[in-house]
């Protein structure tokens, strides 16, 4: 690789891998959200708040 | 190579990479098919297209991530190089396993609705403004979109029609591809899964990802920081011949410009540019052969005193004059195009 | 997605493919060799492999047959 494009690699990394660490952790967050709600669903038929 | 283009370039060590690669996706698809029948209760089996589906998913993204592990590795140990002579193979064959995914969900979850399947495909899961129910379909067609351009220019044709800057900027684009690719997943295959073992893998594979491409683009940041230090007349200290092993190089990096390749070849000492003009390979990791610099990437040939591919190709590189001075070799950081060769400088020591 | 605005992004996204392909066919026939000189000769097969990329990146195309290029690769 020449300079220019290991510089491109060394600016979009950092700023890629926090993105991906942040839909990860948003993506558990709804799955365990929806997940309470549905186990909580049957016992109050209002709906899991 | 601008000269004689065919399908493919194939060697003994392609035909093996592609056999290795052919008894790989076979066997992983095998396993997926197994576990997912051995793992679920009877009743929550999935149907047989689902599993398959499903297996052609994970296969492209198993794959996905093993491509794009190879280059940082390639760049903390030369062990990991001969994973990225082929690698365009992997990223066609990554290409047919999504095409193969995409084709079964297109049968299975849209083929059966009275709308057009392309169609149902984006407007079924209506929901973009909320997290959950998000379509993650359209995140994975447009994944798709990305590998299919990137198969489709992956012959040299076009790294010589676009030019190697532009290929790669475009080829770059599969870093957003598996970033698409993840949040696909994780919104789509891991919501409805009971085990957490599919968001675990997930987790795995892109965090080993993105910390071996942050390391190792912070590792190349610093040592292009750190250049080495020019006298005010430009001349860079080398080091003495014999540090240098025979037919090898050692790379220089200049404070502007591109790192610099210094080759020793018997007596002669040789500096040209450490950028491939194929696929930016560095020149300086690979060896002298049949006099000319060999590219350790894809074996593009330079000879070391005009920077000149033999013909018939055409390609070039820029070269850099030396000299010796008490024992120690000096390049001059400013790149020589002229028509005359650049003369080696020869060891006082000769023929060690 | 209402199916009003998916039939837009299928519709406009085949109409790019269908100038791609009229103009990757212009080009297989008449344009290879200003395209890239060492293709003068190039086998059928390696032909239809190349025209997938064609139709995918036109407008590309259209502007190297004009004769545009990057600076810094016209050594």
């Amino acid at each position: 690789m020449n300079r220019a494009q290991r510089r491109a690699h060394a600016r979009l990394w950092p700023v890629l891998a926090l993105l991906l660490a942040a839909a990860f952790a948003g993506s558990l967050l709804v799955k365990a959200g929806v997940d309470r709600a549905a186990r909580e669903a049957p016992a109050s038929p209002i709906g899991g708040g | 190579m601008a000269h004689g283009y065919r399908l493919v370039q194939w060697t003994p060590f392609k035909k093996r990479y592609d056999l290795a690669l052919l008894l790989g996706v076979v066997v992983f698809l095998g396993a997926y098919l197994v576990a997912g029948l051995a793992f679920t209760p009877p009743g929550d089996r999935p149907l047989p297209i689902q599993l398959a589906l499903r297996a052609f998913g994970a296969a492209a993204f198993a794959l996905l991530t093993l491509i794009l592990l190879i280059g940082p590795l390639a760049r903390l140990s030369p062990r990991f190089t001969p994973l990225l002579y082929n690698r365009r193979h992997l990223g066609v064959t990554c290409f047919g396993l999504a095409l193969a995914h995409a084709g079964l969900v297109g049968l299975w979850y849209h083929g059966f609705s009275d709308l057009n399947p392309l169609v149902s495909l984006l407007a079924s899961n209506p929901r973009y403004s909320s997290i959950q129910g998000f379509p993650f379909e359209s995140l994975g067609l447009v994944a798709l979109l990305i590998l299919f351009v990137m198969a489709a220019t992956s012959h040299d044709f076009w790294n010589n029609v676009l030019g190697p800057n532009m290929w790669k900027a475009l080829h770059m684009l599969v870093y957003w591809a598996y970033g698409l690719v993840v949040v696909h997943v994780m919104l789509g295959a891991v919501q409805g899964e009971k085990s957490a073992v599919y968001a675990a893998v997930v987790g795995v594979g892109a965090g080993l990802v993105a910390l071996v491409h942050v390391l190792v683009g912070a590792r190349e940041a610093r040592r292009d920081a750190r250049a080495d230090i020019a006298a005010a007349d430009g001349w860079l200290r080398v080091g003495p011949p014999d540090e240098i092993a025979d037919g090898r190089a050692r790379i220089v990096t200049p404070p502007t410009g591109e790192r610099i390749a210094v080759f020793r070849d018997g007596a002669a000492i040789h500096a040209i540019s450490n950028v491939c003009r194929h696929q930016g390979g560095p020149l300086g990791e690979g060896r002298i052969v049949d006099g000319c610099v060999t590219c350790p990437w894809h074996g593009f040939q330079y000879r070391p005193q005009d920077g000149r591919s033999p013909a018939p190709f055409t390609e070039r590189v820029a070269v850099y004059r030396t000299r010796i001075e008490d024992g120690v070799i000096f390049v001059h950081g400013e790149p020589v195009f002229g028509d005359e060769d650049v003369p080696p400088s020869v060891t006082a020591g000769a023929a060690t | 997605m209402a199916e009003r605005s998916a039939e837009i992004v299928w519709l406009l996204l085949g109409g790019y493919l269908a100038v791609g392909l009229l103009v990757a066919g212009l080009t297989l026939l008449f344009g290879l060799r200003r395209l890239e000189p060492g293709a003068s000769a190039m086998p059928l097969a390696v032909r239809l492999l190349i025209a997938p990329g064609l139709t995918a990146l036109w407008p590309l195309v259209l502007a190297r047959l004009m004769g545009l290029r990057a600076q810094e690769d016209r050594r």
